[in-house]
């Protein structure tokens, strides 16, 4: 005589099914949205650099000024000054 | 997109991607690449580009329009490579006039304009002065001039 699986093992090997299934899908959402996350960390990161190069340059731009600046008050002082000698 | 409204009249979207879009007026010869994102990466930068230049030699174009407007930096190798490279070769295409939006906010255009002082030695003169470049502060604006 065939035996056949309790019904209560049947349905246990069905959630068990179930369970696996949902497990898989929700690893593939977890690792969609990591390389998601991921590559939007890196656009920041860039995005960031970016932005750092962008103060580095007007800093370098403004401090090569402001040394022009006092080259040419410096200059002028010169030239104001009474008693500088042209000899 | 911004610039849905243009798509009703006689431009037609070429491209859209997760950072910019490219509108086409054939019969005017205008080209317009309207950033959407805040920042585009160079590999990026330069594919939406190369599809530009595809475009741009297999058509009839002497009018480009960049719009920046959406972007808070702007990644200063990929601006050279525009500025010196990218403009020089189409030049050769028959685009010679550039029209740029730039955001409102006034240390990014100082920004832009420091930045232009370090390239434009980098772009010979006779290239230069066969260009029209110009700065507007809307697209109807960047159309007419």
């Amino acid at each position: 005589m065939k035996k056949t699986p309790p019904e209560s093992y049947l349905i246990f090997r069905e959630e068990l099914l179930k369970a696996k299934e949902e497990n898989r899908r929700l690893k593939e959402e977890y690792e969609a949205r990591l390389t998601e996350f991921s590559g939007e960390l890196s656009y920041l990161r860039e995005q960031i650099s970016a932005q750092q190069s962008m103060i580095k340059t007007t800093v370098e731009y403004a401090v090569r000024l402001e040394e022009e600046m006092e080259t040419l008050k410096s200059k002028v002082q010169t030239a104001a000054d009474p008693n500088r000698s042209y000899h | 997109m911004a610039n849905a409204t243009l798509i009703s009249t006689d431009w037609k979207l070429h491209l859209e991607t997760s950072y910019a879009c490219v509108l086409v007026h054939a019969d005017q010869g205008i080209l317009l690449c309207e950033v959407t994102r805040e920042y585009i990466p160079i590999e990026t930068f330069k594919a939406i580009f190369g599809e530009l230049s595809h475009l741009i030699k297999t058509g009839s174009f002497h009018k480009f329009i960049f719009d920046k407007r959406a972007l808070t930096a702007f990644h200063q190798p990929s601006m050279e490579w525009y500025y010196v490279n990218w403009k020089t070769e189409m030049l050769q295409a028959g685009l010679y006039q550039h029209r740029k939006l730039l955001p409102k906010a006034e240390w990014f255009r100082k920004t832009v304009e420091i930045a232009r002082k370090s390239i434009q030695p980098k772009l010979p003169t006779e290239i230069q002065a066969q260009l029209d470049i110009k700065y507007c502060e809307s697209i109807h604006e960047a159309i007419a001039q």
